[in-house]
C-alpha cells in the first residue's frame, strides 16, 4: 500500500501544468461550496433571529391542548395563576426571559371606519429589548398602556397616523361589551401582508381590562439558544405538566418552516450543480491526463503490472488531487472570509424582512468537513470511468495509442 | 535457475505446473500456425498467417523483416500481451491457450522483460526507481531492491545516473534504463523492439555484451525485433518475416 501511496503521490507532479488546472477546478469548487454553505447557514440563521425576535420567542407555552383546538370560550382555557406559572418557568435555568400574552379580537374604529382586527396584549417594558425586530416605519414601540401599535395596512385601512386615537371595541370574558381608546405609538410592517393588514399590539395591563380578565392566554420565552429548547420543553413537561410548550417553527409552520425547507432544497440543488461541474472539469482533466499515459500503462501491464495495482495507483492520485484540491479551496474560502467578505453579503428583503440587510458567512465546522470529503469524493468518482477505461484495455492497443 | 516462489512451486497449480515443465523443456517457445490481426477501421488486418516458429532455450534471436511483417505482432503474442487468433503457442512446452489471464499476468512478470523503442519510462521516479518498479512485487524491496538495480545500472554504465529522472537523459540513455528495467527482474527471456535504435555503436556493443554474458550465467534468452544488422550479426538464429510468415532463418554455425 505504501508503494501504492508513493507513485500516487508522485504522479502528480509529472504534469505540473494539468495538476495545477486540476487544483484549481477542485478548489473553485471547495471554496465555492465553503462560502455557499457559509452563507447558507448566516441566511438561516438571520431569517430564523427576524423570526424569533419579531414575534415568537425561541418558544412559546400554553395550556395543555389549547394550541392545536378551537374553543367557543377561549379564556376559559387561559392560565389563571400567572405568578406561579411564571415562577415555574423562570426557574428553568436555560430560560433567560418570560413574556405573558393574551391574544384577542376586537373592532378598531377611527371616525367612521369600524375594521376587525386580532390583537395582542405585551409587556413592553420586558419585551422590547428582546423583540427588537419589528420594523417601526413611523413612531416607535408601545412604552405604556395608553397606547397602540398597529400594522403597517391596518393603519393605512383606518387612515390613522402616529399621535391618533383609534378605539377598540370589544367583549370582556362575560359578554359585555367594553371599549379602549388608545394613542397610536407606532406603526410597524414585518413583510408579512396578512400580519401586517390586520394585526394590533397593546399593553397586556390594557388587553385584560379590555376583556375584563386577570389570565394570561400564553407565555413567549426567550432562551439561552434554539438549541436549548429540546431542554426546556422537556423541563416544562417535567415542571408543569398541565402546559405545552411549543418552539417558534411550529408557530410560524407556514413561513418559516416551509421558507427553510424550500430554501435548503433549493440550496441542495445548486450544491449538486456545483459539485457536477466539479466533476465535468475533473472528468475531463483526468481523461485527457490518463490517454497520454495509455503507452507506460501498456509497457507496465507487458513487464507484469497489474491492472487493479494500477486502478489503485491513479485513484490515490485523484482522492490526492481532490483532498489537496479541497484543502486550497478552503484556504482560499477562510481567506475570502476574513477579507473581501468580512462587512457581510448585502442582501435585499427577503420573506419575513423588511429590510436590506448582510448576511455573514458562518461556517461552521461541519461544513469544513463537507468542503474537503465532498470534492474530494467528486473527484474520486468522476475519476473512476477514465482509470477503468484505460486499465482494462488490451495491453496491444494501450501500446499503440501513443 | 527458477526463481518462482516456493509456494507457486508447490502448490499444484497451473503455475506450479508449468514450472515443473520449465525445467524439462528444451524449447523456449514452440509456435504452431498463429494467425493474428488487428481491427482497423470496419475491416480487420490480418497480420501473421499461419505462422509456424521454434526458440531453443537460452538463445538469441533476432526477428528481421520489412514494417509490417508481423515483427511486433509476433513478439507481442510471445510475451502473452495478447492471445493468437488461431493456433498455438507454447512456452517451455506448456500451451499459452491454457492459462488463465492472471497466471498470464503473472508470468510477465517473472519470466518475460520487456523493452520498447518508445522507452515508457515513469517521468516521476528516478533511475534507480524506474529500475526496480517491479522488484517489491517479486519479493524483492529495500536494500536488496537498491543493491539489485544498481548492480544492473552499473553493467549498462548508467552508475552514475541513479538519481537523474528520465528527462535528464539522452535518448540512448533512457533506452539503457528501460533495459535495465527488463534486466533488473532476471527474467527468463527479455523480447524487445529495436533495443539498440537509440543507441550509438559503442553503447550498443556494451548493452549487446550484457546480454551475451546474461544468456551464459543467467541462461537468459533474447527475442528481438529489429533492423539493426549489426544486432543481426550477433545472434544466434535469425527469423526473415514476410507477409506474417517465417519466409527464411538462419542459425549461427
Amino acid at each position: 500500500m505504501r508503494a501504492i501511496l508513493y507513485l500516487a503521490w508522485r504522479n502528480l507532479f509529472r504534469n505540473t501544468r494539468r495538476t495545477a488546472a486540476s487544483l484549481v477546478t477542485v478548489a473553485f469548487g471547495a471554496t465555492g461550496l465553503l462560502i455557499f454553505q457559509g452563507f447558507n447557514e448566516g441566511l438561516m440563521n438571520q431569517y430564523r433571529e427576524n423570526t424569533i425576535r419579531v414575534r415568537f420567542g425561541h418558544g412559546q407555552v400554553f395550556p395543555k391542548g389549547y394550541f392545536e383546538q378551537v374553543f367557543e370560550q377561549p379564556w376559559k382555557q387561559w392560565i389563571e395563576d400567572r405568578a406561579g406559572v411564571e415562577a415555574g418557568l423562570s426557574s428553568i435555568p436555560q430560560v433567560k426571559g418570560v413574556y405573558p400574552r393574551i391574544g384577542f379580537f376586537s373592532f378598531v374604529i377611527k371616525g367612521g371606519i369600524n375594521l376587525a382586527a386580532r390583537g395582542e396584549g405585551v409587556l413592553p417594558e420586558r419585551e422590547n429589548e428582546f423583540f427588537s425586530r419589528m420594523n417601526f416605519e413611523a413612531g416607535r414601540d408601545l412604552r405604556d398602556a395608553g397606547e397602540i401599535v398597529i400594522g403597517k395596512g391596518l393603519a393605512h385601512s383606518l387612515d390613522v397616523k402616529v399621535g391618533d386615537t383609534i378605539t377598540l371595541l370589544g367583549q370582556t370574558i362575560h359578554g359585555q361589551m367594553n371599549g379602549a381608546d388608545l394613542i397610536v405609538a407606532g406603526i410597524f410592517h414585518t413583510g408579512k401582508k396578512d400580519f401586517d393588514d390586520g394585526f394590533f399590539r397593546v399593553h397586556l395591563d390594557a388587553a385584560q381590562r379590555l376583556l375584563d380578565t386577570t389570565r394570561i392566554e400564553h407565555f413567549a420565552l426567550q432562551t439561552g439558544g434554539v438549541e436549548d429548547w429540546p431542554v426546556v420543553s422537556q423541563a416544562i413537561t417535567e415542571k408543569l405538566p398541565q402546559l405545552e410548550a411549543k418552539p417558534f417553527e411550529d408557530l410560524d409552520a407556514v413561513y418559516y418552516k416551509n421558507s427553510v425547507q424550500f430554501l435548503n432544497t433549493q440550496f441542495s440543488f445548486i450544491r449538486s450543480i456545483m459539485l457536477i461541474i466539479v466533476a465535468l472539469g475533473i472528468f475531463n482533466t483526468i481523461a485527457v491526463g490518463l490517454l497520454e499515459r495509455a503507452g507506460e500503462v501498456g509497457a507496465l501491464r507487458a513487464n507484469g503490472e497489474s491492472r487493479s495495482r494500477l486502478f489503485s495507483i491513479y485513484l490515490c492520485e485523484s482522492f490526492f488531487l481532490g483532498l489537496i484540491g479541497g484543502a486550497i479551496g478552503i484556504g482560499a474560502a477562510v481567506i475570502l472570509d476574513k477579507t473581501l467578505l468580512a462587512g457581510g453579503i448585502p442582501m435585499p428583503p427577503g420573506p419575513g424582512i423588511t429590510r436590506q440587510y448582510f448576511i455573514l458567512l458562518e461556517i461552521q465546522p461541519s461544513h469544513f468537513v463537507q468542503s474537503l470529503s465532498l470534492p474530494a469524493l467528486t473527484t474520486v468518482l468522476a475519476s473512476l470511468w477514465p482509470i477503468w477505461n484505460l486499465t482494462r484495455k488490451a495491453i496491444p492497443a494501450l501500446l499503440r495509442a501513443n | 535457475m527458477l526463481r518462482a516462489r516456493k509456494d507457486w512451486f508447490t502448490s499444484g497449480s497451473r503455475f506450479s505446473n508449468l514450472m515443473w515443465r520449465m525445467s524439462n523443456s528444451t524449447l523456449l517457445y514452440q509456435i504452431r500456425s498463429v494467425e493474428h490481426g488487428y481491427p482497423w477501421g470496419n475491416t480487420h488486418v490480418q497480420v501473421l498467417r499461419g505462422l509456424d516458429l521454434e526458440v531453443p532455450r537460452q538463445s538469441f534471436v533476432c526477428l528481421v523483416g520489412p514494417s509490417g511483417s508481423g515483427k511486433t505482432t509476433l513478439l507481442n503474442l510471445m510475451g502473452f500481451l495478447d492471445r493468437p487468433e488461431a493456433g498455438e503457442i507454447e512456452f517451455f512446452g506448456e500451451r499459452m491457450s491454457d492459462q488463465r489471464e492472471r497466471d498470464l499476468e503473472r508470468m510477465r512478470l517473472t519470466d518475460i522483460g520487456f523493452v520498447f523503442q518508445a522507452f515508457y519510462l515513469l517521468p516521476t521516479l528516478t533511475v534507480l526507481e524506474n529500475t526496480t518498479y517491479f522488484l517489491p512485487r517479486l519479493g524483492i524491496s529495500g536494500a536488496r531492491a537498491r543493491a539489485r538495480g544498481e548492480e544492473v545500472l552499473a553493467r549498462i554504465g548508467l552508475k552514475d545516473h541513479l538519481h537523474k529522472r528520465p528527462a535528464e537523459l539522452s535518448g540512448g540513455q533512457r533506452q539503457r534504463v528501460a533495459i535495465a528495467r527488463a534486466l533488473a527482474k532476471r527474467p527468463k527471456v527479455i523480447l524487445a523492439d529495436e533495443p539498440t535504435a537509440n543507441l550509438d555503436r559503442a553503447t550498443s556493443e556494451t548493452i549487446i555484451s550484457v546480454f551475451q554474458d546474461l544468456q551464459k550465467t543467467e541462461s537468459t534468452s533474447f527475442v528481438f525485433a529489429t533492423h539493426d544488422t549489426h544486432l543481426v550479426s550477433y545472434a544466434d538464429h535469425v527469423f526473415e518475416l514476410r507477409d506474417g510468415q517465417v519466409h527464411s532463418s538462419g542459425r549461427k554455425a
